[in-house]
């Protein structure tokens, strides 16, 4: 049984009771609580916006429950408060605001988890909130670096819509879609996705 | 007599211990409790350890509130007794602190901050380290200093605080380089300078500050942030694109946008340490 001891609702950091062992849970989330000493405690609970929960709302089943809670109680003091959490544009608006050391992280990250993943819309997503910050435009270094990411991205859609393409005997690799379509309407297609680069794009291209 | 007339009182009392101390010391230790005591002069500032919530609506701008005037504020909101909305927040822990809070009139009216001089002070109470620039006794307020946490190591069961032992130890702003090298003469010669900061404002233990003067956005000379909590701060950013945000995450986000929205009009470095 998971048990909060105290929380605050506006930001849902959390004192917890779990196995006999007292922690600290703190946004983000990472499903890691930090143990404290319990003589931190009184100094804790009179911290702003720390509160002790009501009855019904102490004793949770699982790991997840509570964090479900203090997730819809933040939802809910905000919205009270009258400062409603925006529903997105986090990302643009963090990055607007951010260093260039920690531009450079992103990019790190970018690279590594998203186009080296082949997840290619979310990293363009966040290179051109990188290459739209202040500290990214105005540094060469990173500018370059986000550029390449991108190229490095187009040049992979042309090289997947060139495979297509390329595949001149369609007819021969696909007989029954080929029997069932016509070549004609399937060259067109692969040209249609060639020229968007991305499957994707295929709307936009068309 | 108040605990700031009692600080007062006691000035000279800790440079006499630190003289003594020194006397005793090797050379080398000598050396080392000296150097200690110019770190502390020279950098030591006061810190006060906020979430990011609560450093945001500082620096927008909101009062800064010690619980009382925070219970008070709900209470005349909601028409709800002070020392209802004050049980309902301590819980527990609420007798102990109205217990030691009642053992002296000022203890309602004042506020807490720690001694620092470098890193990111005592990040169990939030991992924005709001760093006060100037010296409080040359802005006609009244600071006092303690060893440790009033409310932990200064707490008596029957009498509420350990006054005795309190007004032995407080000590005045211009004493607290020689309050600090005392409590810590003994780990100061097997520590390494870059761990003095450590030694002096941690999770573990620091030397507490109480002034009877809100504070206020303008004293901020700087906000500092412990690396990982930075990183985990910007990595927000990161997981926006690639997922979906909880709640938490949003509001997290979303405070660390507008907090450095009023540090960037405010001209205060957001550091990483």
């Amino acid at each position: 049984m998971w048990r909060i001891l105290a929380y605050c609702r506006e930001d849902g950091w959390a004192i917890l009771e779990h196995a006999g062992t007292t922690g600290l849970l703190r946004p983000p989330y990472t499903g890691q609580v930090t143990p404290i000493d319990p003589a931190a405690l009184p100094r804790l609970l009179a911290e702003p916006g720390m509160v002790c929960p009501s009855a019904e709302h102490q004793q949770h089943p699982s790991r997840r429950a509570p964090l479900d809670f203090l997730n819809a109680e933040i939802l809910r003091s905000r919205a009270e408060a009258g400062r409603a959490l925006p529903e997105d544009g986090y990302g643009p608006r963090m990055l607007a605001m951010a260093p260039a050391p920690v531009l450079a992280r992103m990019l790190d990250r970018i690279e590594r988890e998203l186009v080296a993943q082949g997840r290619h819309e979310p990293a363009r997503a966040a290179l051109l909130a990188v290459l739209s910050a202040p500290a990214g435009f105005s540094n060469p270094n990173l500018h370059q670096r986000a550029v390449a990411l991108m190229t490095r991205m187009d040049a992979a859609a042309r090289g997947r819509s060139r495979l297509l393409a390329d595949a001149a005997d369609f007819s021969a690799r696909f007989p029954r879609v080929a029997g069932k379509f016509g070549t004609e309407p399937l060259r067109q297609f692969n040209a249609a996705i060639s020229g968007a680069h991305d499957i994707f794009g295929l709307n936009r291209a068309a | 007599m108040d605990i700031f007339q009692a600080a007062r009182a006691n000035t000279g009392r800790h440079k006499e211990q630190y003289q003594a101390a020194l006397e005793a010391a090797d050379e080398a230790t000598a050396a080392l409790l000296a150097a200690f005591v110019e770190s502390v002069l020279h950098d030591g500032n006061l810190s006060i350890n906020m979430r990011v919530f609560v450093a945001e609506n500082f620096m927008s701008g909101s009062p800064y509130e010690n619980i009382y005037e925070f219970c008070d504020r709900m209470s005349r909101l909601s028409g709800r007794d002070a020392a209802d909305i004050i049980k309902e927040r301590l819980g527990p822990y609420c007798e102990r602190r109205l217990k030691f809070d009642a053992s002296r009139p000022e203890f309602k009216l004042v506020y807490y901050a720690a001694l620092n001089i470098g890193g990111a002070g005592a990040t169990k109470y939030g991992e924005i380290c709001v760093v006060l620039g100037r010296c409080l006794e040359a802005d006609g307020r009244r600071a006092a200093y303690l060893r440790g946490d009033s409310l932990n190591d200064y707490f008596d069961a029957a009498a509420g605080a350990d006054m005795p032992r309190l007004l032995t130890d407080i000590c005045a702003e211009t004493d607290r380089a020689y309050l600090a090298v005392i409590k810590h003469a003994g780990e100061i010669p097997r520590t390494e300078r870059a761990g003095w900061e450590t030694l002096v404002c941690s999770n573990a233990s620091y030397i507490e500050a109480i002034f009877d003067v809100r504070p206020a956005k303008q004293e901020v000379s700087e906000i500092r942030v412990p690396v990982a909590s930075y990183d985990a701060l910007w990595d927000i950013a990161f997981a926006d694109f690639s997922r979906r945000l909880a709640s938490a995450e949003k509001a997290l986000a979303n405070d660390f946008i507008q907090l450095l929205d009023a540090a960037g009009t405010a001209r205060i470095q957001v550091r990483p340490v």
